[in-house]
């Protein structure tokens, strides 16, 4: 981004991923540890 | 609309809880920069040449040549001396005197006459890889240095031993002159003196050429000529000197043709001779250039790893932190009565942590682009959209790390893990092309791994 190409479509695919696999197990774990 | 405004409750009251605390933002904006901007003007992207003692042995005749040498070598050593003595000039070396011990081989003339190398030992003190590597690369370069010496040597002598036979063609083309008057006027005996003298320089030229010829055919070949070699020519020629019958009414437009011919072969060795030594040994040398043409300095190719590394750290442990102690301190008590559902408490933390994440990132950004000159050469929609997900990722991590940890000072500790995980593998640091397969996968687990790549590629 700063220094030339534009970044792949993949890497932000996987990274969007990373965000919805994350705030699932977050949410699962949170939810059994009766946060809210 | 109950559930937006428990959301944005949440939001706001993450903010404000941080931005009540100016100290705090002010270390997250700042001292970053301030780490970076020292360790930018502190750090040496060359290191200080290598302070180099040379050992020769008792009358060596590399002593006398040791000043040229000097200035041959390059930057990278800088030669402070010579001793006759190893162990001297270790113990020096262990005082930390010097950097470097070049041993010279003691016999290095008739070693290579046994057709062995001679090894040139050199002593250093460093155990940092980086340093070793450096300092291997380093001598190499030097010994090559010293070899491609040797070689120019040789290179000029070929090239003296090339005028002495100079001397030799311009006789021929005369004589092959003389020859063709000689028949147009019908001095047959003239022709046949004037013809046997040119096969005489010929014959002396290539009983001279040798090494020259030899060497020139290497040089030629290497640098992918596939012209004939001055020996091929020589030879070609005197060949056809001697076999011009004189009696053969062409006899004189050949004589003609070869004078023409000898003084292509004068003007060639005059060439071979103009070339200077070390461009004959060295004819080729590299010289890299970045594809885009942008220029990266040391600080402009760590800065956009800096910022997302930066970026996740500071979400990741907010959102940790700030489950943790609701936690603690009961309110998810009062969140269950309220009743606070744990998606809207979820969505007000990721809100509120999302609104300062972006300004610290727009901060970051800003500047490293315009304060240390980054330059920006792709789309700032892509590196925003980059850098949002990267800030998203790590939110979600760090709400992750919320769940696994009892207490604030786990979930620091369980920060702080993220973290160095982070600095080691997420590319920052060490190219993720050095990490080897399978390891490589492991490292795609901290969010800023995927930021910096598509960041810098």
């Amino acid at each position: 981004m700063f220094l030339g190409n534009e970044p792949n479509a993949l890497a932000l695919a996987v990274l969007g991923a990373y965000v919805v696999v994350s705030f699932g197990i977050a949410y699962m774990w949170l939810r059994r540890r009766q946060v809210a | 609309m109950r559930a937006l405004s428990t959301v944005l409750a949440f939001a706001g009251k993450e903010m404000r809880q941080v931005l009540r605390q100016p100290k705090l933002m002010a270390v997250l904006i700042l001292g970053p920069f301030l780490i970076l901007g020292l360790f930018a003007a502190g750090f040496q992207a060359t290191p200080p040449p290598l302070r180099t003692l040379v050992v020769l042995p008792e009358g060596s005749e590399l002593e006398s040549s040791m000043p040229q040498i000097a200035e041959q070598i390059g930057s990278e050593i800088e030669l402070v001396g010579t001793l006759g003595d190893t162990g001297e000039a270790r113990q020096r070396l262990l005082d930390g005197e010097v950097d470097l011990v070049v041993e010279a081989p003691a016999d290095a003339a008739t070693t290579v006459r046994n057709d062995e190398q001679a090894t040139v030992v050199v002593y250093h003190n460093r155990l940092d890889p980086f340093d070793r590597a450096y300092i291997t690369v380093a001598a190499q370069s030097a010994v090559d240095e010293l070899n491609r010496m040797v070689l120019a040597r040789v290179a000029a002598t070929a090239q003296d031993r090339a005028g002495e036979y100079e001397e030799a063609i311009p006789t021929a083309r005369q004589a092959m002159g003389t020859m063709a008057t000689a028949l147009r006027e019908g001095d047959e005996a003239g022709a046949r003196e004037a013809q046997s003298q040119a096969v005489d320089s010929l014959t002396l030229a290539e009983q001279q050429l040798g090494l020259t010829a030899d060497f020139f055919l290497g040089v030629d070949e290497t640098a992918g000529s596939s012209a004939a070699t001055l020996g091929e020519r020589v030879g070609s020629s005197r060949g056809e000197v001697e076999s011009i019958d004189s009696s053969d009414p062409a006899a004189a437009d050949r004589a003609e043709r070869m004078e023409g011919e000898l003084a292509e072969l004068e003007a060639a060795i005059a060439e071979f001779r103009s070339v200077s030594p070390q461009v004959l040994v060295q004819p080729f040398v590299a010289d890299t250039e970045l594809a885009s043409g942008i220029d990266v300095p040391l600080t402009a190719y760590y800065s956009p790893g800096v910022v997302a590394v930066l970026l996740q750290h500071v979400v990741l442990t907010f959102a940790a932190l700030s489950v943790v102690n609701e936690r603690s301190t009961g309110s998810t008590e009062l969140f269950r009565v309220g009743p606070v559902r744990l998606g809207e408490f979820l969505a007000g933390k990721f809100l509120g942590y999302a609104v300062l994440g972006s300004v610290v990132a727009a901060a970051l950004t800003a500047v490293v682009v315009f304060a240390f000159g980054t330059p920006m050469a792709g789309s700032w929609l892509w590196a925003a959209a980059v850098l949002a997900l990267t800030m998203a990722a790590s939110l979600g991590l760090g709400f992750v790390i919320a769940a696994a940890a009892n207490t604030d000072a786990q979930a620091v500790q369980f920060s702080m893990m993220a973290l160095l995980f982070t600095i080691f593998f997420s590319g920052m640091v060490v190219s993720l092309s050095r990490l080897a397969d399978g390891v490589r996968q492991i490292a795609y687990l901290s969010p800023a791994t995927r930021g910096p790549r598509p960041s810098r590629t």
